[in-house]
């Protein structure tokens, strides 16, 4: 007897059955009969289920059962009964959860059954599942940030290119025509299978079978409606032609530098302000520009732009004679090696010459802007916008021996900058080298969201970094460093010039603007810099730059300009 | 060293007790510290040339303190090479970097020295 299990005794009160209307009751039969059949509460107790119900044969004390004897039976099960009928009892953890359903009365919450380690509903019964209300103290925010990202939905527009991307790409057709289709955005994915793009061997034209040459593709977007290009389109270094004209661009990545590939590139109606300098880049022998359409746009004009229109007026008496090899010229004729023969290097496509540059913008890691000059915003919609231009840069090559330093226009922070140079460091800040580490990793979105609210102005960064990353990134102009927030900008303005050979005189080019507009001359380039280090210097010349790898006027070529148009008054 | 010239080192003591020695003029590079360890701003930083950051824990003091020399090391140099920071400091040190004051591109290293 002792060692068999004992159940819990069994309350007193039992259910009753009334046969009447077929249900069970709480009440005992004695005041049950006084009541109305219609207020048996039994029935209220549960929705669906039958009731559970067990019977005092359950207890094993009964094991003297009497004939006659009627049988308990109890509604519910028997620990609530027990709970219910013994508050006196040893109070178990579980019991308090529990609970009396008849003293249960208010609402279900969610509790921890810490046994389970999952969370449940309390275990008790209840008295009616309708007004069951989940109420949950957690908070509903996601733990994995990366998920709270809106997935990015395609446009119908966008989708069109992707598909015709993809025809282009499986049947090997180099030419994607998108022109006029309402593109308002263009993401690195749509783009991404034309850097995949292999040529179908040509095998029928040509002697020797199935040899593979790298594809031209050419990407015509014009007149659509972008904004920005992404950064996997600079990936696509195949790209032939390229044609963005008739879009809403503000500004291009520098990124653009490594479409080496590019020969006509056609810029015009767009938004932009200025022009990346490592656009230059596409001029250098290894790359192979011929056509460069960048008007009209918006470009900024310096506001002394006189300056810089007279040294262009200046260039018309220097023509047609021989002009930037003169002092060369008398060198090496003095050593003999004067004129080189047949020219090795190729001769440049176009040349630039530095004509001056806007003030300097200096800015903290975290973009705010300490200068008074501040550059005017890509999205400002104003036609011209005229900057002071605090230094024009004279022309030293034409002006022969001039002395770089005689220079006499020096304002108060270039000589800053001057002074400031020896002692300048190229380290980067702290926040500046802590956000390129962070722009490296390949989870550079959830940092964003791991912040504190407190650091508002470091979001800004996230939000920046991520940017330029989309965009290709943001290398320093001068020495080439991946950068989050260019601590230094500033605007040059260049003027850019096509050579033809010209028709009769053997080694002879001239010399032509890429538009006859005034307006259009010069042409603004942002310059971006890592360190004051990398910030322009004083002095530099501003003579015709020769790009990498093509053969100046030591090879023995010799240009002329035609003379510019007629200024109006 | 409670008169005359100021001690060479300064010192940094994280919220977690560790002390980080670090030279002086490698601390400059923070107008923040340079301006606790002042001698001319009389405070109790200054005079014992200690700091104590509460809130910097040791591994992103560390790390502060490494771009100190860091920054020492190549302030004069054109090549820097980049400073490898783990990604599991980087929130915290970029809180601690922008409390310090180091955000801005250094100018003008030449008056400090």
């Amino acid at each position: 007897m002792a060692e068999e299990p004992s159940l819990p005794r069994l309350p007193l009160p039992a259910v009753s059955w009334n046969a009447q209307t077929e249900s069970f009751s709480n009440n005992p039969r004695k005041r049950r009969a006084t009541r109305r059949p219609s207020t048996a509460s039994g029935a209220s107790v549960f929705n669906s289920s039958d009731p559970a119900i067990f019977s005092s044969d359950d207890d094993p004390a009964l094991d003297n059962y009497v004939e006659g004897r009627q049988k308990r039976r109890y509604l519910g099960s028997w620990y609530s009964h027990q709970q219910h009928h013994q508050p006196e009892h040893e109070h178990e953890p579980e019991a308090e959860c529990a609970g009396a359903p008849a003293q249960f009365k208010g609402k279900r919450t969610l509790q921890r059954q810490y046994d389970s380690g999952v969370f449940l509903a309390s275990d008790c019964t209840e008295d009616d599942d309708t007004t069951l209300e989940l109420e949950c103290s957690m908070p509903t925010r996601l733990k994995l940030p990366q998920l709270e990202a809106a997935v990015r939905t395609m446009t119908e527009p966008e989708r069109a290119l992707q598909r015709k991307i993809r025809e282009c790409v499986d049947t090997g057709n180099e030419t994607v025509d998108f022109w006029n289709m309402g593109l308002e955005e263009l993401s690195g994915e749509t783009v991404a299978p034309l850097s995949h793009f292999e040529k179908i061997p040509d095998v029928v034209s040509r002697d020797v079978a199935f040899e593979q040459s790298p594809p031209k593709l050419n990407l015509y977007l014009a007149m659509n409606r972008l904004r920005m290009l992404p950064g996997a389109l600079f990936d696509v270094t195949n790209l032939t032609t390229m044609s963005l004209r008739g879009n809403k661009l503000e500004s291009l990545p520098p990124a653009f530098s490594k479409l080496c590939n590019l020969q006509e590139l056609n810029l015009s109606q767009n938004r932009l302000r200025h022009l990346p300098v490592e656009l230059l880049r596409l001029l250098d022998s290894n790359c192979s520009l011929q056509t460069l359409i960048l008007h009209p746009n918006y470009f900024l004009l310096p506001a002394h732009g006189d300056d810089i229109f007279e040294i262009l007026e200046d260039d018309e008496r220097t023509t047609p004679e021989p002009d930037a090899s003169e002092l060369e010229y008398e060198r090496l004729r003095k050593a003999g090696t004067w004129p080189a023969s047949t020219p090795e290097a190729p001769p440049p496509r176009m040349l630039t010459r530095r004509l001056g540059r806007s003030p300097l913008q200096v800015s903290d890691a975290t973009g705010r802007v300490l200068s008074r000059f501040k550059l005017p915003s890509t999205s400002s919609h104003e036609k011209f916008e005229l900057l002071d231009v605090d230094q024009i840069y004279r022309k030293q090559l034409y002006a022969q021996g001039v002395d770089p330093n005689d220079v006499d226009i020096l304002s108060q922070q270039q000589q800053q900058v001057e002074v400031g140079r020896a002692g300048q460091s190229a380290v980067p800040s702290l926040v500046e080298a802590v956000m390129r580490n962070c722009y490296r990793s390949v989870r550079l979105g959830e940092f964003k969201h791991l912040l504190p609210e407190d650091f508002a102005n470091l979001r800004q960064v996230f939000d920046k970094a991520a940017e330029e990353k989309d965009r290709g990134g943001l290398p320093c102009s001068r020495c080439g460093t991946l950068m989050v927030v260019a601590p230094i900008r500033w605007i040059e303005w260049r003027e850019i010039n096509t050579l033809t050979r010209h028709k009769t005189r053997e080694g002879v080019y001239q010399l032509d603007p890429l538009s006859e507009v005034e307006d259009e001359l010069v042409v603004p380039f942002l310059h971006s810099a890592c360190s004051w280090r990398c910030a322009p210097r004083n002095g530099e010349h501003s003579g015709w730059v020769f790009p990498k790898g093509c053969g100046g006027c030591t090879a023995g070529y010799t240009y002329f300009r035609q003379g510019y148009p007629e200024r109006a008054e | 060293m409670a008169s005359g010239e100021p001690s060479k080192y300064v010192t940094l003591v994280s919220g977690d007790g560790f002390e980080f020695v670090v030279l002086r003029e490698a601390t400059k590079v923070s107008p923040i510290i340079s301006g606790m360890i002042d001698p001319r701003s009389g405070f109790a930083e200054a005079r014992d040339a200690r700091c104590v950051f509460q809130e910097i824990s040791s591994p992103v003091l560390d790390k502060v303190v490494e771009y100190f020399h860091y920054w020492y090391q190549y302030r004069d140099n054109d090549d820097v090479p980049d400073m490898d920071i783990p990604v599991e400091i980087c929130l915290e040190l970029l809180a601690a970097a922008d409390y310090l004051g180091l955000d801005q591109a250094t100018m003008n290293t030449r008056q400090w020295s």
